[in-house]
């Protein structure tokens, strides 16, 4: 068996990253996924630079492993090939916000497929007063109330630097779909809703219970709200991260004679450095500007090997050049080099999962719009002469 | 209709984050999740890290949700035969601790698949289970840092920024977890029988960055820090309104940059070569974004909410924890619920993200260390002989 999902057919009907995510995942756990895309193509096609063969560099990354089936989406005969793919599949995924007809919502099409696992995927949930609003990634991420992690009151928000919002949904969806097809032998198929608000709503429960009447009012997680922006240590060459927790406090004075620091001894706050003043510990932000001034005379290896010596833990700040050459890395696995048409071999990341007897594969590269176009159309039972007239009347393109 | 796990069986030896989030979702799907530890095993039960509620660690009730606990001390002779005999009912195994520490409890891949072939065993660690950094600690902090998530966060320009809630690198690794779990009980399926998955925290946080390392991949060039901007989509950042509040705008979509336009009154600027396509916008963007900021700050926030959102493009505002926890949108979507407790009164904790229309999810508190010991292993323990009677009640 190749992936988990072998055999499993997955139809798209998503744009941008949080659908087209899911599928990934689908399929690059085995699914034959068939992404459905208006004849403009998905909008991420047009996102940046950089551009990869006149493609979106960040529209290659999140739609390997699929087809794609280009169709015109504001025709009667478009939308009828559409409703034909979610009669085939095993799974669709659409967003919700962005349905091109009312034919394709779920009251339909599960009619038309009682075994169809619909996973809908909206910004902001799929009942209430905002079940239309528009979905956006930065949005999400400031009602979700996430800058509050990142920034200071008061400043212009800092958002996370990866679409953290869309690729919960994602992942969450992925959850979803794979129970209800666990679920699908009892009880057939279903619809199950995603939404972007409520993945990141999720992703930050460990708040809500810490707000949920705690002994007292400040802790790990409650001073996440008060504390200032935290950018690590700044060593010569780099920046660190720093926790002394695990450092014996018998090491202490020698630690500060060792990074050349008897000066701070003079500062007001210095009996709080030997308490929890590193990382994101209850002192940190207090003392930060002590252990700033005294890293900044080192190199990152010079420091390391001060403070970890001593039994303290020091980790590198890393950039994704750095993350490219780590060692660790490429131990565990990163980086697969995939041949995509236009643009010779590119860089992808392999799956997270390792799958020991079924192993995920890179199979395909993104498509090309409408590449696939008439493959599909012929695999789902369409005539030769039918082909022909959907694509030359512009109903159903092959985009060469 | 039951939950899409009923009849799914976890012996669940997680610790900390990580694993317990986890298997938390497996048992909000329906499992029967069994979390195993040690009676000494304090750890974040207690008030190592705060705040915590009636003396409980808050992690280790919002992570321990919807399971049963169940004591056994794996290092004893007589709890590890009783957990083995609790395998053969298993379906799934998750351990989180450190590489070959599985093994040195004898409850190792090859001795689990054994007693169970139909296991389906999910191994993660912080690192991976080989290399030079297999014994080194990670935590969501470190592996923030290491994963490169930091190095594209941060006000514009930089420096790298650290994300203080410091918990979404387990619970995006927790959920990883749960995709293992769920894409093997489906291989099974077919197969008939278990195997092994692991995956990492490092694995994880890197994944998650996979639109962002595609700009680094493409170009060679590392990202820095936008601030609330987007280095591939323009516009799509904060913007300063005349009340001196924020909006964030979001223009991902072609379709939505004449709406914007007209909304702003910026007609001008639609058919503009400049600004045309988001290709040229990102190009352009230190020409378009001050029009951009001026026209915002002409007009105070609820404005631009309101105006953009009807014409179709996203846009939106902060919101706190009271606007959240008692708004329509998030509570008849159950975004956001309250979990009655014996122990620790009503917590609110994060709803399951997905809302199925047949089946279930079940949802319910977190159990106290060892509540369900006797519960779950009357039927697995050796006979014991009789003591001799104490009450002299004539048995």
């Amino acid at each position: 068996m190749a992936g988990p999902l072998e055999g499993y057919r997955v139809v798209e009907l998503g744009e941008g990253v949080a659908a087209p995510y899911c599928t990934l995942e689908l399929g690059d756990a085995g699914a034959d996924v068939i992404k459905i895309e208006p004849l403009q193509g998905d909008s991420a096609r047009g996102w940046g630079p950089p551009q990869e063969g006149g493609t979106s560099s960040v529209f290659l990354r999140l739609n390997r492993n699929k087809r794609s089936i280009a169709l015109d989406l504001n025709s009667d005969e478009g939308i009828s090939v559409a409703r034909r793919l979610l009669a085939w599949a095993d799974v669709a995924v659409v967003d919700l916000n962005r349905l091109p007809d009312p034919s394709l919502r779920y009251e339909q099409a599960g009619q038309a497929n009682p075994q169809l696992v619909y996973c809908a995927i909206s910004g902001f949930g799929e009942r209430g007063p905002w079940a239309d609003r528009p979905a956006g990634e930065l949005p999400v991420q400031l009602m979700a109330e996430g800058t509050a992690s990142l920034g200071r009151i008061g400043d212009p928000p800092v958002r996370a630097g990866t679409d953290i919002a869309s690729m919960y949904a994602a992942i969450y969806s992925v959850q979803g779909i794979c129970a209800a097809l666990l679920a699908r032998d009892r009880a057939g198929g279903q619809r199950l809703d995603v939404s972007l608000f409520g993945s990141l709503l999720a992703m930050r429960s460990t708040l809500w219970v810490a707000l949920s009447n705690p002994d007292e009012w400040w802790g790990f997680h409650l001073d996440s709200y008060v504390k200032p922006p935290d950018h690590g240590y700044p060593c010569r060459d780099g920046r660190i991260f720093m926790n002394l927790a695990s450092m014996d406090k018998s090491k202490f004075d020698s630690l500060i004679a060792a990074l050349k620091m008897e000066w701070a001894r003079e500062d007001s706050q210095f009996p709080l450095l030997s308490l929890d003043s590193t990382g994101a510990g209850r002192y940190a932000h207090t003392v930060h500007h002590i252990w700033d001034r005294a890293l900044e005379q080192f190199t990152v290896e010079e420091a390391t090997e001060i403070v970890e010596s001593h039994g303290g833990l020091v980790f590198p700040m890393n950039d994704y050049r750095m993350i490219e050459n780590n060692e660790q890395v490429r131990h565990v696995g990163m980086i697969q080099p995939v041949e995509q048409p236009g643009a010779g071999a590119i860089k992808e990341l392999i799956p997270p999962w390792d799958f020991a007897d079924t192993p995920c594969e890179i199979r395909l590269p993104a498509p090309r719009l409408g590449e696939h176009t008439a493959q599909i159309l012929g695999e789902m039972s369409y005539s030769r002469p039918d082909i022909e007239r959907l694509t030359s009347a512009g109903r159903a393109a092959v985009f060469a | 209709m039951g939950g899409p796990l009923e009849g799914v069986r976890v012996f669940d030896l997680t610790l900390a984050m990580v694993g317990p989030y986890a298997t938390a979702q497996l048992g909000a799907l329906g499992a029967d999740v069994l979390h195993v530890e040690a009676p000494e095993e304090t750890g974040v039960r207690r008030t190592t890290v705060p705040p915590s509620i009636k003396g409980t660690s808050i992690g280790y009730i919002n992570w321990n949700m919807n399971k049963r606990s169940v004591f056994l001390d794996l290092k004893d002779d007589a709890d590890r035969q009783t957990a083995y005999r609790l395998l053969e009912t298993c379906d799934v195994f998750v351990e989180n601790m450190r590489p070959g520490v599985a093994g040195r409890l004898a409850l190792d891949y090859e001795t689990v698949a054994k007693i169970n072939p139909r296991i389906i065993y999910v191994s993660s660690s912080g690192w991976g289970d080989k290399g030079p950094m297999v014994s080194v600690p990670a935590t969501d902090g470190i592996v923030q840092v290491f994963g490169g998530w930091s190095s594209i966060t941060g006000p514009e320009g930089g420096p790298p920024e650290i994300y203080r809630h410091s918990t979404q690198n387990d619970s995006n690794t927790s959920n990883y977890i749960v995709q293992a779990v769920l894409l093997a009980l489906l291989a099974r399926d077919k197969t008939g029988r278990g195997q092994k998955i692991t995956l990492s925290m490092l694995s994880a946080v890197i994944a998650l960055q996979s639109s962002r390392l595609a700009e680094f991949f493409a170009t060679g060039k590392t990202p820095s820090p936008v601030g609330s901007a987007n280095a591939t989509v323009v516009p799509d950042q904060a913007f300063l309104c005349q009340d001196k509040a924020w909006v964030a705008v979001s223009v991902d979509d072609e379709r939505q940059w004449a709406p914007f336009c007209r909304v702003l009154h910026l007609d001008n600027l639609i058919e503009d070569p400049s600004f045309r396509s988001n290709a040229n916008r990102v190009a352009n963007r230190d020409e378009l974004v001050p029009l951009l900021e001026d026209a915002f700050a002409s007009k105070p926030r609820y404005h631009w909410v309101m105006e953009l959102n009807e014409a179709g493009v996203p846009a939106g505002k902060f919101m706190e924890w009271d606007e959240i926890r008692f708004h329509p949108q998030v509570t008849q979507n159950d975004h956001v619920i309250q979990v009655p407790t014996r122990e620790w009164g009503t917590v609110y904790w994060g709803g399951p993200p997905y809302h199925f229309s047949r089946s279930a999810t079940h949802v319910f508190a977190a159990p106290v260390p060892g509540e369900h010991t006797d519960e779950v292993l009357s039927g697995f323990r050796n006979a014991e002989p009789e003591p001799a009677s104490a009450s002299g009640d004539g048995s």
